[in-house]
């Protein structure tokens, strides 16, 4: 279905605000129950932002704005040839088609997954990578390394020997370096947390700060150091079999973990966030895991539609 | 991949039926048959980086749009490489970037041109001096010589075209 004009400018309006820098907390309010209040809403604001990242990438920057502008400005000899030429299967095949080429679709090679998908993949050198909802990395295997690029999300690998060519996870945050073993990698935004489930890995931060992490352990880290090293609980890995188990953590950590298997927004109260809990949840059940939330804490689930979901305290 | 894979199949029926045919008809539009080779040829590279082309319902629809966007592209790539060239000998300070620099410059204005195309000289001078360089709306305005809104206005516009133009 292709969405309206109105829809189109509705979405523009909004994206023009945020993008102003001069918003206000009722603004963005407004803006997050207009994009909750239609899954398409979501989508057009999600093909619009498409073009940003071009530009962020874009080999423009060094060009003087006036030979830049200039030359967009420039009239098209030609351009009387290809309107009314082009049909409309043809732009919807060619938007993806030169997408690919200019790097706002995925990068060649990249593996992926999307809300709610895990995927298991075997490497070219015989490593089982396993993906967890929202993740993306792209590989980069030549003869002197085995490079993971974790742009996002998280990842378990379980490393085919070869002392010869080292095995190396990187996320903005360091490097992770292996012969041979299996551990589990966690993107977020401001630190990556690495647990160890046998033999060892060594972690060079972004800054240079070295730290080797043994089986059994977690470390926590971001660009300058590590943050913390401590013994791992041994559940981290459970969402390769689809669950999540929890032991003392924080509501708000068990509720970014559902965030990957939901779509829409899934709003949880600041004054529950800290309320802690143990247990084992159905992942890809996350419908089911709010109630079973709901009945063990003092909170409530409020469903407004299937995309708007809000936990709070119970009254 | 291997020749098993049906995909290769129906492309390398395509390929034989109507490779010769796109040729013809590339040729009859550029008046030139080495150039209308080698668009022939870019053109099924494409098809075959289709995600699915067991799709395909009209073959020659699919193939004629795929060789005049890139007959276009070479037009347009044209256009903006003298542009580019005729704005660095007008700059003040010369600028001498080298051919690996200048292509990249080029394939980059060829993606903006793609996704700003249509829109006014001040929306796109809008649309980058905020994307690029990260002004502000009112410093857009100073820039410019219009008013904050008229600058939002450029935003709005300029969102809706990148949609249009990131419409797959």
């Amino acid at each position: 279905m292709r969405p309206d004009e109105t829809l189109i400018d509705e979405a523009a309006q909004w994206m023009a605000l945020l993008q102003s820098g001069d918003v206000s907390l009722q603004e963005r309010a407004a803006f997050e129950a207009w994009r909750a209040a239609d899954p398409r809403h979501q989508q057009i604001i999600e093909q619009m932002g498409g073009g940003l990242s071009l530009l962020r990438h874009s080999d423009l920057r060094g060009v003087p704005r006036e030979s830049l502008l200039h030359s967009l400005n420039a009239p098209s000899s030609r351009r009387r040839f290809i309107s009314g030429s082009l049909s409309v299967i043809g732009i919807a095949v060619l938007a993806g088609l030169l997408g690919r080429r200019y790097g706002w679709l995925p990068e060649a090679g990249e593996l992926s997954t999307g809300t709610g998908e895990r995927r298991a993949f075997t490497l070219e050198d015989g490593s089982a990578l396993t993906l967890n909802a929202r993740s993306r990395v792209v590989p980069r295997f030549d003869s002197v390394e085995r490079l993971l690029d974790l742009r996002s999300g998280e990842l378990l690998v379980d490393v085919a020997k070869n002392p010869a060519r080292p095995f190396v996870v990187e996320t903005g945050h360091g490097r992770m370096r292996a012969l041979g073993t299996t551990f589990l990698v966690q993107r977020a935004e401001d630190a990556t947390r690495l647990v160890m489930l046998h033999s060892q890995v060594e972690v060079v931060t972004a800054s240079g700060a070295r730290q080797v992490v043994e089986a059994g352990e977690s470390l926590l880290f971001n660009e300058r150091q590590t943050l913390s090293l401590e013994r791992s609980k041994g559940q981290e890995s459970a969402w390769v079999q689809g669950r999540l188990e929890v032991r003392d953590r924080p509501l708000s950590e068990v509720i970014d973990s559902l965030r990957n298997y939901r779509r829409g927004i899934l709003h949880l109260s600041p004054e529950v966030a800290g309320l802690r809990l143990s247990g084992l949840f159905p992942l890809d059940d996350s419908d089911r895991t709010l109630q079973l939330l709901e009945r063990s804490l003092p909170i409530r689930v409020t469903w407004h539609n299937p995309y708007w979901v809000s936990v709070e305290a119970r009254l | 991949m291997g020749s098993h894979n049906p995909h290769y199949q129906v492309i390398g029926q395509m390929f034989q039926k109507d490779y010769r045919w796109l040729c013809a008809a590339v040729s009859r539009t550029l008046g030139c048959p080495h150039s209308a080779q080698d668009i022939a040829s870019e053109t099924f590279l494409r098809v075959l980086a289709l995600p699915d082309p067991l799709a395909i319902r009209e073959p020659r629809a699919l193939l004629t749009t795929i060789a005049r966007r890139l007959v276009y592209e070479g037009w347009r790539r044209q256009d903006l490489e003298r542009a580019y060239l005729q704005s660095l000998a007008l700059a003040p300070e010369p600028v001498h970037p080298s051919p690996e620099e200048r292509a990249l410059v080029i394939e980059a204005l060829l993606a903006v041109d793609r996704l700003l195309n249509g829109l006014s000289a001040k929306a796109k001078a809008a649309f980058l001096y905020h994307q690029l360089d990260g002004l502000t709306y009112s410093e857009i305005g100073e820039h410019l010589g219009v008013s904050t809104s008229r600058v939002q206005q450029y935003m709005v516009e300029a969102f809706k075209r990148c949609y249009q133009a990131m419409q797959a």
